[in-house]
């Protein structure tokens, strides 16, 4: 099978449907799951007390947030690169997304802030780039809504969302590069700094957030892929377009 | 299960931090799925897709 039998929107949009649908259910599921972990099942932190748990969805939706703009970015790539429409939908269809997990980062690591430092927010360079982030995201959506033109909207978005794109790894190295507010990471290869049952938690979590990002993406990219291309011939034969002409 | 929700005195932090991100996501979900039936619906409706019906008719025909 060829994974290039995909690339057109006529092939990928029912094979998203069902990605979306099973996605939904995974995301559902691991919520759940991580969320008795997390609550309920992980012990106390010594230092942090309860205040700690707000882990289980800052760090994953921080994470989210700059995978979801390298993921934006890499379609942004290809979109100008290749000028294939599919992808360019793609990037649409991720920045939304991208923009609620950077939003819930910052207002959990807020609620987070308080408790442990005593203050909601710092200029410190993690806290600052993550903002940037979140400004990059609706900047993204905000050019693409002032331009009527489906076309010339991705090429202005693609080059925005590439220029952003340097932004990641200065959040990701932030707190190594500059002498942060912000803790360094407790998640590192080898030597991982929290208990089992915590860490258990948030990954149980971060596969949570992203099997949601992605069930979310690929809905919002088969209503671009109807909104754009609502004259294609593909989009007539669709089985749900037809039953209710058949109806009229 | 008043002690669970008082979380050791930090409850105010965690059920605003956790309450937020539930209703962000319900709004997305939500504005998520009325973007896809608005997009289904204007599909369904379109001109366009009328003659390409009509079309598909005559080369069934």
């Amino acid at each position: 099978m060829s994974g290039f039998k995909y690339a057109a929107p006529a092939q990928f949009y029912p094979l998203a449907g069902k990605m979306a649908l099973w996605f939904a259910v995974l995301a559902a599921v691991l919520t759940v799951i991580g969320l008795v972990i997390g609550l309920y099942i992980a012990p106390i932190d010594v230092t942090q007390k309860d205040s700690y748990r707000i882990i289980f969805i800052h760090v994953p939706a921080a994470w989210m947030s700059m995978f979801l703009y390298v993921v934006m970015a890499f379609w942004s790539a290809m979109a100008l690169g290749m000028n294939t429409r599919l992808s360019a939908m793609m990037a649409q269809s991720i920045a939304p997304t991208g923009a609620l997990m950077t939003a819930i980062a910052l207002w959990t690591g807020a609620l987070w802030g308080k408790p442990t430092w005593g203050t909601y927010w710092a200029w410190d360079a993690r806290m600052t780039s993550e903002l940037i982030l979140l400004f990059l995201y609706l900047g993204i959506i905000a050019l693409r809504n002032a331009i009527d033109d489906p076309r010339r909207a991705d090429k202005a978005c693609g080059v925005l969302a590439l220029v952003g794109v340097v932004n990641v790894p200065i959040i990701y190295m932030s707190v190594r590069w500059w002498n942060t507010l912000h803790q360094g990471a407790s998640i590192k290869l080898g030597k991982t700094s929290i208990d089992d049952i915590m860490l258990a938690g948030m990954l149980v979590m971060v596969f949570a957030f992203w099997f949601y990002s992605m069930a979310a993406t690929l809905v919002r990219l088969r209503a671009i892929m109807l909104e754009r291309e609502a004259g294609a011939a593909w989009v007539a034969r669709l089985e749900e377009v037809k039953e209710v002409r058949k109806e009229q | 299960m008043g002690e669970f929700f008082a979380m050791g005195g930090y409850a105010f932090f965690i059920w605003m931090a956790y309450g937020m991100t539930a209703l962000l996501i319900v709004a997305e979900i939500v504005t998520v799925r009325a973007r896809y039936q608005r997009a289904l619906h204007l599909a369904r409706h379109s001109e366009a897709h009328e003659a390409a019906a009509g079309a598909q008719l005559k080369e069934a025909e």
